[in-house]
């Protein structure tokens, strides 16, 4: 298969809200892909229904060889799929009762078997190079927001994953703090990686992505080069999506 | 009449009562198991999916937490026998200590079953999420990462529900197991009730200095778990 995430004619209620409304993608291997879009748009649904965090009600996701089909799937489908993904949270989400280094670590140990002192000695190098080096044994409440978020990163590099989803990773960041956590994604996607990024950083969008997906309504308005959809984009709802953005960056350092 | 009071004598009436501390213990001991394995599976009944089980949850909570433990201990004790002599099952016979550690295990694990639901809801879900995006399985996600903090969270509530058991385990009397307070009646008979203030002080301090004891080990545990990351819980 030459496609690394297949989407498939996804859909999504909450209740009455038809969040995603048949949504389909295929994103290559090494493919950064940001997805920008008003908020309820359906971007950060999109995105937990790639590792099933929201079952889908229709459609089908494959990830790397391992489908699964939203109305007929077993537990151990899904299990699959997600040790093919890996996530980084808006809120972190680290483990509270655990280090940093444990944070890391669990997944290797207690989902892929890795020998305790192999994981060990791997946490400590993807801390390293997170830049963590000195907060192995701290405790996420003991890190600033930019330090938890870079540590979220390391867990969900630590596991190999064949793609790593961003849900809004710098949104709950202290201003200050966002320019070290874009910094550590962009070196992760140098790394050649597949990611899905869902984020409101344009600039981070311009220079990083390989692909630019616009949503609204639970459907794709407009996809593509991120020099077409951020500098030239033909869908009017992308034009004042990205003018109300960039408006609103205007008007803070005015 | 001529009221001489010995208070020199109590830690005398202590001694002789502590030799009935080990059954005090025991019904402490064995209703506190019952209460945390029957309080978990209430709880996990409360906190389900199933709407049927959730409203039998919901209603054994309600109920124990509503009846007086007296009042259940008379209904094991007096009531039930009755009906199952009824069915033609005779329980008269049955060990005493039955109907006591049957009651407080009932009766206290409606309250551990509240404290197990706090505890649990109380933990932040989105590492739930985290646990799942890892690839875990429920159960790992609970075991590793839900669990040890909710159990962090319920050790202030744990120990005071301990010590209520522990309290209650004097209601033993009624039924006549000679437990503490048993042993401290039987000690005043003997006497024709000359010793009864002493005695019943005795059996008092006894009771506080365990529960001091109780209250600073839960202090301690507290401290020892909950060690580096106090601020996680809040």
């Amino acid at each position: 298969m030459e496609y690394m995430v297949q989407i498939d004619h996804i859909h999504k209620s909450f209740g009455d809200n038809h969040v995603l409304q048949g949504v389909s993608m295929n994103i290559k291997k090494g493919e950064v892909v940001v997805i920008l879009g008003p908020s309820g748009s359906g971007k950060t649904t999109l995105l937990r229904t790639i590792n099933f965090l929201d079952a889908a009600d229709e459609g089908s996701i494959t990830v790397n060889e391992a489908r699964v089909d939203a109305q007929k799937h077993s537990k151990a489908q899904v299990l699959e799929l997600r040790k093919k993904t890996a996530m980084v949270f808006q809120n972190y989400n680290l483990f509270a009762n655990m280090t940093i280094l444990q944070n890391v670590m669990e997944g290797l140990v207690t989902v892929r078997k890795f020998k305790k002192s192999d994981a060990e000695k791997m946490s400590m190098e993807i801390l390293d190079k997170v830049g963590l080096s000195e907060k192995y044994h701290c405790y996420p409440s003991q890190l600033s927001g930019g330090q938890q978020q870079r540590a979220g990163i390391a867990r969900a590099l630590i596991l190999d994953p064949d793609v790593i989803l961003f849900d809004e990773p710098t949104s709950a960041l202290d201003p200050e703090l966002v320019g070290e956590v874009l910094n550590t994604i962009k070196a992760v996607a140098q790394t050649g990686i597949t990611m899905i990024v869902v984020t409101h950083e344009i600039a981070f969008a311009k220079e990083v992505a390989s692909r630019v997906v616009f949503m609204e309504g639970g459907v794709v308005v407009e996809e593509g080069k991120p020099g077409e959809i951020l500098v030239n984009p033909k869908e009017p709802r992308t034009q004042q999506f990205l003018s109300r953005i960039t408006g609103g960056i205007n008007q803070k350092s005015a | 009449m001529n009221y001489s009071y010995d208070f020199a004598s109590i830690p005398d009436y202590m001694i002789k009562i502590m030799t009935a501390f080990p059954v005090t213990l025991e019904i402490l001991l064995i209703s506190l198991l019952i209460s945390l394995l029957l309080g978990a599976a209430v709880a996990a009944g409360s906190l389900g999916r199933k709407p049927v089980i959730v409203a039998i949850s919901r209603g054994y909570i309600s109920f124990m937490r509503g009846i007086p433990t007296l009042v259940l201990i008379f209904l094991l004790y007096l009531g039930l026998p009755q009906i199952l002599q009824g069915c033609g099952v005779n329980i008269s016979s049955w060990n005493k200590m039955f109907f006591i550690i049957a009651t407080l295990g009932l009766n206290t694990s409606a309250n551990m079953a509240e404290m197990m639901r706090a505890a649990y809801l109380a933990v932040d879900k989105g590492q739930l999420e985290a646990a799942y995006s890892v690839g875990m399985k429920g159960t790992t996600a609970f075991r590793r990462i839900i669990y040890p903090q909710a159990f962090g969270i319920a050790i202030p509530m744990l120990g005071n529900n301990i010590i209520n058991l522990f309290k209650e385990t004097s209601l033993a009397f009624t039924v006549g197991v000679i437990d503490i307070l048993g042993k401290a009646r039987a000690i005043t008979s003997a006497s024709y009730g000359a010793n009864k203030l002493e005695t019943y002080i005795a059996t008092g301090i006894i009771f506080w200095i365990v529960c001091v004891a109780l209250e600073q080990g839960s202090k301690y545990l507290e401290g020892v778990y909950t060690k580096g990351r106090k601020q996680a819980a809040s």
